[in-house]
């Protein structure tokens, strides 16, 4: 007896330890910088716990079920993952309904859920998990995030003090200053002309580009001197470049953009929320750029054409100047691409000179949600936590340790001069549609020393395709000694109650600001004549009360 | 008396008895489209209640509060309300006009060719079309309008004038948004009429042609009055479809030129209520949307019924 | 004697008969052009689309073309087949497009032959009730809870079944039936003995080609371009019809930077992403273009024959 049960007990030992041991073994760090990921396992056996995570669909992405990246989540956690597909294109609506309709998955994973809905179906319904708890007890990398960006935990604790979105990391460094100028450098050459750096500089060189035939073809009438788009381009609206010589203009024209800050010019002067409309210089920077216009400087197809019409000209060879996130007016690397190089924010005629910038944007998004029914709120909130490792940034990224990306090599240097963070072996998009990674569309970690620390050939070729991201690296650092990032509004948090009232404003206004501008620049509308029924219209339409709402959040969540 | 009125009431309910039950045939028959709507199409408009509460996820749609006409409220007190309705109702009204005889048009004389292969042919070319997607559409219309490269203002060129900024004019958005749609229909909408004057009876056109009847005078007298009860038919039910202008072009084709005629209430609604999450708000204007639609419905089919005997109800 | 001038031979009935051929001549003349005016009218865009898709990027980023391709290439093409999804995506569609058509036309069909017949007590309400289901949507929640409970959602059916029958098609079918199949054929079967359930397969159905075949095709159309009900309510992405997987692709090539931050790649693709919409086009029409052909014989002059008489 005594000696069966002495039988029995080794036995359940040597099974108690293969089984630790196996769990253990199930992935063990790989890379240099792999953290350790053995606290990860949430259950014993794969399969005892099965959550379903809502995702972002792509068509470059074969199957998430068999992905590779997926596989390794689930070799690090034994946890079986299916998920529920949200196709891309009107993926907000979709996500929308799956809200409204009250059934959800265990968890959303960057599904563009807004601020707005986190507001709505977190506070207000209480259908999300707060995650506070959670992130005090287990959440490791989150505390990291946390510290490595300060205001963070601040900003996604909503107004009921529960946290309930965690956001992507994401260092886009010159995203940070993504609306830059560039500016046709062969012409210049062709014409014999200094880089303009004062915005009455700039206007001579239009003239020169409109009446001489910079282009070398002969024909001096077919130049655009200047253009933008309206519609669809990355930062492409030409008046940033004009009236941020004159006062501080974050005005975004575009049609599709009708509910942030930037749609209403909203930002911060001493801790008051502004507007630029009511200043004597805007009606200076207005004017210019309506004088712009009429002489044919700023093309008028600008306000009606799209992005692809921008690059139209552009790859045709007709266009001197753009503003854009970078040279996506012609194709990437190609020798119209080389012939534009970047164009430093003008000073204006009082000596103002400013450039727009996305402080916030390093941490953004609501990328990790939980739903409040979940039955498995610590394993669901463990696999976020891990997602905000180096390890798993790394893998959802670029794919299969040693096969798609390694070590550094010794001596290789990263963008930003640093040695390297990794070495990539093959690009994604060359096996496209593939299985190994998942991009961007889980929520990682890419912080600045992440991503400026990809390999850079210190002589690569700037204007190449491989070039790109050292050269706008470079172009950022150029540009920034001219912004000034405190007069930026940081995110708010709104009630529902709030965002309802307030979508119908700016519904309304939104129209009323664009309109009004575009006439004024198009000449429909005169400044002496028009302008102060236009600002009467404006207010008829909710403006004082729009500042109204974001002032009385501004001070409740930022004025300590 | 009490027993002739009894009698009476008795012979009236008896009839209507024995004609539904000379008619429990055509009830068998027709039960299985009745099961489908009940269940997809009643069942759910239960759901439209919403328009008049306050959804809340967590209630679903019974539980959740009511608020009477809260929705409808903010929709109308909006600053632009009928700025908007209107533009929907023109647009719609505009569209109708325009894209109704060309189909029509096009039918007839597809009809009336002899020629096999070119009638198959342009069937077919002008069928195509339609199959172009919205997105694609829109684009397309940007590119053949820039006035810098466009082929509309090559064209303007050639005669030596200035080409117009045709996206940004306010004026012409309109025409620009239902001349590319009948463009675009117009080969898919006229094979509903071939189909209708393809059953012309033979005997008809024999005795057209014997009486010395001109092509113009058959088509005007039997072709024509013949599809007269299709054509009216489909008038009617466009009618009745006048508020709902789609959404996906008008908000492609949109810009800050013209959304003072162009901002109709399916893009507003968007905004307003898809955008930020309001479902009871949009649903309550659908069902405005809904109501004004009956309403024209009705009135169209009652003034067709006098007109023509033709009615769709 | 008007009679008698009227049938005097030669002079009088020639002249007429010369004029009115004239003038067949003219409307004949007039006819052809207004059909080869729709042609031109809509073949440019559809040339250039094709065009567009058989032409290199640059080409297409940079204006150039304009009728023929240039620098033609098939690259746009080769981008759009690397996706295995594409062929399910083509399967899927034909069978939701067969399936649904099917059971369209079934529905569709008998409802409009009840509602086509005199002696259909009642007809006047159920036709109500149709064409207020034209009218009243209850809007995208309700519709979308319905699938969830009924437990259709990510099946076949939830594309299928939303769109069975539609309101719009039921009427123009009655309308057809009431004024093409006449009331005394109903009545001479009627005598015979013949059951309603027979008249409707015997009666309807043979004289019914042309309007089977319309709605047979707006139907099968409809569901082939379809986007909209297989987003909502479809995540497998084995059930993908081929409209939702070109739109993937499609925007997969449009620059956004939530789905990657490597602009290098973005920036590559966007100009794919010029010539690929095209192509795109070219990709999901090309089988509907192929049926119309067999469809278009329905739309024939005199398939009405041997009606009634006396």
């Amino acid at each position: 007896m005594r000696k069966l049960r002495g039988l029995m007990s080794a036995l359940l030992a040597m099974v108690l330890v293969l089984g630790c041991a196996s769990g253990a073994l199930a992935w063990a760090p790989e890379w240099e910088h792999d953290e350790d990921l053995s606290g990860y396992k949430l259950c014993d056996n794969f399969g005892d716990i099965k959550l379903t995570i809502a995702v972002t669909d792509h068509s470059s992405i074969e199957d998430w079920e068999t992905n590779s990246y997926v596989k390794w989540l689930e070799d690090v956690t034994n946890v079986d993952l299916s998920f529920e597909l949200i196709p891309f294109e009107n993926r907000a609506e979709k996500l929308s309904l799956i809200l409204a309709s009250g059934e959800y998955p265990d968890i959303f994973l960057s599904v563009g859920m807004t601020d707005a809905m986190v507001g709505k179906y977190g506070v207000e319904e209480g259908m999300f998990l707060p995650l506070n708890d959670l992130i005090e007890k287990y959440g490791n990398f989150t505390k990291q995030v946390f510290d490595e960006y300060p205001g963070t935990k601040d900003r996604y604790t909503q107004l009921d003090g529960n946290i309930y979105s965690l956001p992507e990391v994401n260092e886009c460094y010159h995203c940070k200053l993504a609306t830059k100028a560039w500016i046709n450098e062969t012409w210049l050459k062709n014409l014999g002309l200094e880089k303009p750096t004062t915005l009455d500089e700039f206007r001579k060189v239009l003239e020169a580009f409109r009446d001489k035939d910079a282009n070398g073809n002969g024909d001096p009438n077919d130049e655009i001197p200047f253009a933008g788009d309206y519609q669809d381009g990355w930062y492409t609206n030409g008046d940033r470049l004009v009236m941020n010589a004159f006062t501080y203009y974050n005005l975004d024209l575009k049609t599709s953009s009708t509910t942030l800050p930037d749609a209403f010019g909203l930002y911060l002067e001493d801790g008051k929320v502004t507007v630029p409309f009511y200043k004597p210089e805007f009606k200076k920077g207005v004017q210019y750029m309506a004088d712009l216009v009429k002489d044919g400087l700023y093309y008028t197809g600008s306000f009606t054409q799209d992005s692809a019409g921008l690059t139209q000209i552009g790859e045709s060879g007709r266009l001197g100047a753009a503003c854009a996130g970078y040279i996506l007016f012609t194709n990437l690397g190609d020798d119209m691409y080389k012939q534009y190089g970047n164009l430093l924010p003008l000073k204006g005629p009082d000596g103002y000179q400013n450039v727009i910038s996305f402080p916030y944007d390093a941490t953004a998004g609501n990328m990790f949600v939980i739903s409040a029914d979940t039955k498995n709120p610590e394993a669901a909130f463990k696999i976020g936590d891990l997602m905000y490792s180096y390890a798993s940034s790394m893998r959802s990224y670029y794919g299969v340790y040693g096969q798609d990306w390694t070590n550094a090599d010794p001596g290789q240097v990263g963008i930003n001069g640093e040695p390297a963070f990794y070495k990539i072996l093959v690009p994604w998009q060359e096996t496209e549609p593939q299985n190994k990674c998942v991009l961007q569309l889980v929520m990682d970690h890419r912080d600045a020393k992440y991503r400026l620390g990809e390999p850079s050939d210190p002589n690569v070729d700037l204007k190449s395709s491989e070039g790109l991201e050292t050269y706008l690296y470079q172009v950022t650092k150029a540009y920034e000694p001219f912004a000034d990032d405190s007069k930026v509004l940081p995110p708010l948090k709104f009630t529902d109650e709030e965002n309802n009232a307030m979508s119908v404003i700016k519904a309304n206004l939104s129209n009323s600001i664009k309109q009004g501008m575009f006439a004024f620049f198009n000449g429909t509308k005169t400044l002496d004549k028009d302008y102060d029924a236009w600002i009467s219209e404006l207010e008829a339409n909710g403006l004082k009360d729009l500042m109204g709402y974001y002032q009385s959040a501004y001070d409740a969540q930022y004025k300590k | 008396m009490t027993g002739v009125n009894s009698l009476k009431r008795g012979g009236g309910w008896e009839s209507v008895r024995k004609k539904l039950v000379k008619s429990l045939p055509y009830y068998a028959l027709i039960l299985l489209p009745l099961a489908y709507m009940l269940v997809f199409r009643y069942y759910p408009m239960l759901g439209a209640q919403i328009a008049f509460k306050d959804y809340k996820v967590r209630l679903g749609i019974w539980a959740s509060p009511w608020v009477g006409m809260k929705h409808f409220n903010t929709f109308f007190k909006s600053a632009n309300s009928w700025l908007i309705i209107k533009n929907t109702l023109v647009i719609s009204l505009y569209s109708l006009l325009a894209s109704f005889p060309i189909p029509i048009i096009l039918a007839v004389c597809l009809n009336e060719s002899n020629v096999k292969w070119f009638k198959k042919s342009v069937q077919m070319i002008t069928y195509m079309p339609y199959f172009i997607s919205t997105v694609v559409l829109v684009s397309m219309i940007l590119q053949f309008t820039d006035i810098s490269s466009g082929i509309v203002s090559q064209m303007y060129r050639l005669f030596g004038a200035q080409a117009p900024n045709v996206m940004g004019e306010v004026g012409s958005f309109r025409s620009l948004y239902v001349w590319t749609g009948v463009w675009q229909t117009m080969g898919y909408s006229a094979i509903v009429y071939l189909a209708a004057l393809s059953g012309v009876p033979l005997d008809l056109y024999e005795a057209a042609k014997v009486d010395g009847a001109s092509k113009m005078r058959k088509i005007l007298s039997v072709d024509l009055p013949y599809i007269a009860p299709t054509i009216i038919t489909l008038f009617i039910l466009n009618a009745g479809s006048i508020l709902s202008v789609g959404f996906e072009k008008i908000y492609l084709m949109q810009n800050n030129f013209n959304t003072p005629v162009s901002e109709v209430i399916s893009t507003y609604v968007y905004k307003v209520g898809i955008l930020n999450n309001s479902f009871s708000f949009s649903t309550a204007v659908g069902l405005f949307n809904s109501v004004v639609n009956l309403v024209m419905l009705l009135v169209v089919n009652q003034l067709s019924r006098r007109i023509s005997d033709v009615s769709v109800f | 004697m008007a009679e008698m001038t009227k049938r005097a031979p030669g002079g009088a009935l020639r002249r007429n008969r010369i004029r009115s051929r004239w003038n067949d001549r003219v409307f004949d003349g007039v006819a052809a052009l207004i059909l080869i005016l729709a042609v031109l009218a809509v073949a440019y865009p559809l040339i250039y689309v094709v065009s567009a898709s058989f032409s290199s990027t640059t080409a297409v980023m940079a204006g150039r073309v304009w009728f023929l391709p240039v620098e033609p290439s098939l690259v746009a093409y080769e981008a759009v087949f690397k996706y295995d999804s594409i062929m399910t995506g083509y399967l899927n569609s034909f069978i939701y497009m067969a399936v649904g058509t099917l059971i369209n036309l079934v529905l569709t069909t008998l409802c409009a032959f009840c509602l086509s017949r005199k002696d259909f007590y009642g007809r006047g309400i159920v036709g109500g009730m149709v064409l207020f289901t034209m009218l009243f949507n209850a809007g995208l929640v309700p519709n979308y809870l319905l699938i969830k409970n009924l437990r259709l959602y990510d099946t076949m059916w939830a594309v299928i079944l939303p769109g069975a029958m539609s309101a719009w098609h039921v009427i123009l079918m009655r309308t057809y039936f009431s004024s093409s199949i006449p009331e005394e054929l109903y009545e001479a079967a009627g005598i015979d003995g013949c059951p309603v359930w027979r008249q409707l397969t015997s009666i309807l159905l043979p004289l019914s080609g042309p309007i089977l075949a319309v709605i047979g095709l707006y139907c099968a159309v409809g569901i082939w371009n379809s986007y909209f009900d297989a987003f909502l309510y479809l995540s497998d992405k084995k059930l993908f019809p081929l409209q939702v997987v070109l739109r993937n692709i499609l925007i997969l090539n449009q620059m956004d930077m939530t789905v990657t931050a490597d602009l290098r790649d973005m920036a590559t693709r966007r100009g794919m992403s010029y010539l690929l919409k095209y192509a795109v086009i070219v990709v999901s029409s090309l089988p509907l273009l192929m049926i119309y052909p067999f469809v278009q014989k329905y739309f024939v002059k005199g398939i009405m024959v041997g009606s009634v008489k006396g």
